[in-house]
């Protein structure tokens, strides 16, 4: 028996790693995350108006599910005003985070910071030229700029709170967050032009990608506020889930091989990562795999063209994965435009105080990663007790588990090097 | 002139990767690095490997981000600080442990066993994981650090002045007063010079975070702690002077005031100042001196209003700053 140990993957989250075992038969193939967050213990016993700030080291979206949490808690409705920077720190979230992908995805032959001397081993392309990784990384910068008047700080945001947000915006911040969106908006056009026409197009740079088709698996998005639906892997039998029941619709399972756990629908039961039926993915691919039309007209034009360049949905390549991301990003700044107005962003009141505060509460979100939900409990004092969070971390391990064994099966088949195998694995697992 | 580019290597342990974030944030946003350094080793943007690192005959500037969870983890520590000329723990998880290191107040159930452990001892032939530090560390625990920058995440013009100082060292032609406006003055003068900063120094203010805040001190006391939820004045006043437990006070400065500048209180991500010996025995002091009681039944029902009162003191240094818990 031959072990292959393929460290570490390029721009996850967590550090994680592959492990090919080769028996007899054919090669088993193992997605492992090799660190422990402790989240729980991290959490519990903390006073729970802090978790928005303690939350996002996960991810910067998790600052607003806490945030959304604690509104329940309370029982509070924050005002206009809140709820209006919220989404739109939400969208300039969405801006960077998306941004990030593609710059990644767009270095992924390269060593970004070797004047393009160093290639990728396996890979011969024409590199992307350093004016265009140089421009993503600058409309990043605007979008980050955009979260930090929004939120305090760009990847530890701070200011939603229990019932609003902490403090008003300044007299500068209005003209700086419209000449901002009237730079992003654009160059998200752009962008997904250059996208279509370079990156995911026949012959394009994910073209050596082409033959891997990402495992079939149903799509968990929010479709509105507070409603969970979950499309079938090809696209039909949509079902709303019970938003507060998540908890108990969706299970976690721990493996021994991996820190991090698998989410999966408990009702379907869990028999392993390739056999369990009731696996599912969260992101953007679930959501363009949806089917719906995008919330704003210039992400809506471009989702039509998308759509012609990577097909239909369900569309299960790696194509439409990366193609969703650049339509997103759009919308996002279409929708943070219409946002960054005086009259938006103004209003007489910050935030609602709290009067009563429930024993749990829970919360949903669209997140630029995927669906995040969390559920807290908490004692009389407002101590939280117990914790959960589903993630894209939870929800997409079973999805990075399985397309890392398709692209290990491919790669051999292709009689690949490791290292080539390992840069294969690393864009393939990036939009998820 | 010795113009040889450094070699320098970034490597994240647990955390959320934000400080690896703001160094190529700084590549595109500030300044091209790559002109100044070779990047030879950095498993996240670069998926450098283990055994890359064996191939590298030496490292001059290491930037350690994430505190140390596994046992993997502590070796890919031990290799950098054996290989590297100098160790920077940057961010506050490998500067003080971090926020990771709370997980250390709720030890019970804690084990040093991964769940692989038992298959692997049962002969399963899945995987391995590498096994769990027993307590979540910071880096310098585990081994000696050269420098500081601390913050969660560490501001861009901090994290750029270490990078400056110690990776571009005379070669730069910027100098960034900003940056240097923030820092102690043998640091700002090694800057502005391109010399090596003195070994121990730490990319921040020398002050508490009060120093920088732009809210205003009346002198005034409180009657009752409130917590962040409750009603109070999000701009003006001093937030620990309205009733709110903010760490300001037993904070290194740095940051700006970046919280307390937006309304919230300080949660300390900058670590202690020196003059601090533990940044909870500060704050005990500076409560008690800010609070308007001198009845016994008061001050009872003012501790009984004051919540997780370790979470909170060391929010981020509960690993290395608290001189009561235990380090080992």
């Amino acid at each position: 028996m031959q072990t292959i140990t393929l460290e570490p993957l390029r721009w996850q989250d967590d550090p994680c790693r592959i492990t090919v075992v080769a028996n007899d038969s054919r090669p088993e193939v193992y997605y492992q995350v090799v660190n422990a967050r402790h989240l729980e213990k991290i959490c519990c016993g903390r006073p729970v108006e802090e978790l928005p700030r303690i939350l996002p080291i996960l991810a910067p979206a998790h600052h607003l599910t806490a945030a959304l949490a604690l509104d329940r808690l309370f029982q509070i409705e924050p005002p206009e005003l809140a709820q209006n920077m919220r989404t739109a720190l939400l969208q300039a979230q969405y801006c960077s985070a998306h941004l990030r992908r593609i710059f990644f995805l767009m270095t992924s032959c390269q060593d970004p910071f070797a004047d393009f001397h160093s290639i990728a081993p396996g890979i011969s392309r024409p590199l992307i030229s350093k004016r265009v990784l140089e421009n993503i990384m600058h409309h990043a910068a605007l979008a980050q700029e955009a979260e930090n008047i929004l939120g305090g700080r760009h990847d530890h945001p701070l200011t939603a709170t229990a019932g609003g947000v902490s403090r008003y915006l300044k007299e500068g911040h209005y003209q700086r967050l419209t000449d901002i969106c009237g730079v992003l908006v654009p160059y998200a056009q752009e962008l997904a032009d250059f996208m279509r026409r370079e990156i995911l197009s026949d012959g394009g740079m994910l073209a050596a990608w082409a033959t891997i088709d990402i495992p079939a698996l149903a799509g968990l998005y929010l479709a509105q506020a507070d409603q969970p639906i979950l499309t079938g892997p090809n696209g039909d039998g949509s079902q709303q889930l019970d938003a507060p029941q998540l908890g108990d619709i969706i299970a976690l399972q721990q493996e021994a091989w991996t820190y991090q756990p698998f989410a999966y629908l408990k009702e379907k039961g869990w028999k392993g990562v390739e056999e369990s039926k009731g696996l599912f993915q969260v992101g953007p691919l679930a959501r363009f795999n949806a089917g719906q039309a995008a919330a704003t007209p210039l992400a809506e034009a471009e989702r039509q063209r998308m759509l012609e360049c990577v097909g239909k949905p369900p569309v299960h390549k790696l194509t439409a994965a990366f193609g969703a991301l650049a339509v997103e990003l759009i919308q996002a700044a279409e929708i943070l435009q219409n946002l960054s107005t005086p009259e938006m962003l103004t209003g007489p009141v910050l935030r609602s105080i709290p009067k009563n505060q429930t024993g749990s509460a829970w919360a949903a979100l669209e997140a630029p990663q995927g669906m995040t939900w969390h559920h807290y409990r908490v004692d009389d004092d407002g101590i939280v007790q117990s914790v959960a969070v589903i993630d894209s971390r939870a929800a997409n391990n079973a999805l990075k588990c399985l397309l890392a064994k398709q692209v290990v099966g491919a790669a051999l088949e292709q009689k690949k090097d490791p290292a080539a195998i390992k840069a294969s694995i690393a864009v393939a697992l990036l939009p998820f | 002139m010795n113009l040889r580019k450094k070699s320098v290597a970034v490597f994240g342990a647990c955390g959320c990767r934000s400080c690896e974030q703001g160094i190529i944030d700084i590549h595109y946003h500030v300044q091209s690095l790559s002109r100044w350094v070779d990047i030879v080793f950095w498993p996240y943007l670069l998926g450098s490997s283990p055994s890359d690192l064996e191939a590298l005959e030496a490292i001059d500037v290491c930037f350690f981000t994430g505190a140390i969870t596994t046992q993997e983890e502590r070796r890919m520590a031990e290799r950098l600080r054996s290989k590297s000329n100098l160790l920077v723990a940057c961010g506050a998880c490998a500067a003080f442990g971090g926020m990771p290191s709370l997980a250390n107040l709720n030890r019970n159930d804690r084990t040093g066993s991964p769940p692989s452990a038992a298959v692997e001892a049962a002969g399963d032939p899945t995987p391995a994981l590498p096994a769990l530090e027993s307590r979540v560390a910071a880096l310098s625990q585990v081994v000696p650090v050269d420098y500081t920058i601390p913050g969660c995440q560490p501001t861009q013009s901090l994290l750029w002045a270490g990078i400056q100082a110690l990776a571009c060292g005379p070669l730069s032609r910027s100098k960034l007063a900003f940056a240097a406006s923030r820092l102690p003055t043998e640091l700002a003068q090694a800057i502005t010079a391109g010399t090596t900063p003195p070994k121990g120094a730490c990319f921040a203010g020398e002050k508490a975070v009060c120093a920088s805040c732009s809210r205003v001190k009346e002198e005034k006391q409180f009657k009752a702690a409130i917590r962040p939820y409750d009603k109070y004045e999000e701009s003006g006043r001093c937030l620990l002077e309205q009733g709110l437990v903010c760490l300001g006070v037993s904070t290194r400065e740095g940051c700006g005031g970046l919280c307390t500048g937006v309304g919230l209180p300080c949660r300390g991500c900058f670590g202690k100042p020196e003059a601090v010996y533990d940044p909870g025995a500060k704050m005990v002091s500076a409560i008690s001196s800010t609070f308007a009681a001198d009845k016994r039944d008061e001050i009872e029902k003012m501790v009984e209003e004051l919540k997780d009162l370790s979470g909170t003191f060391y929010r981020y240094t509960s690993a290395t700053q608290c001189a009561l818990l235990d380090k080992e």
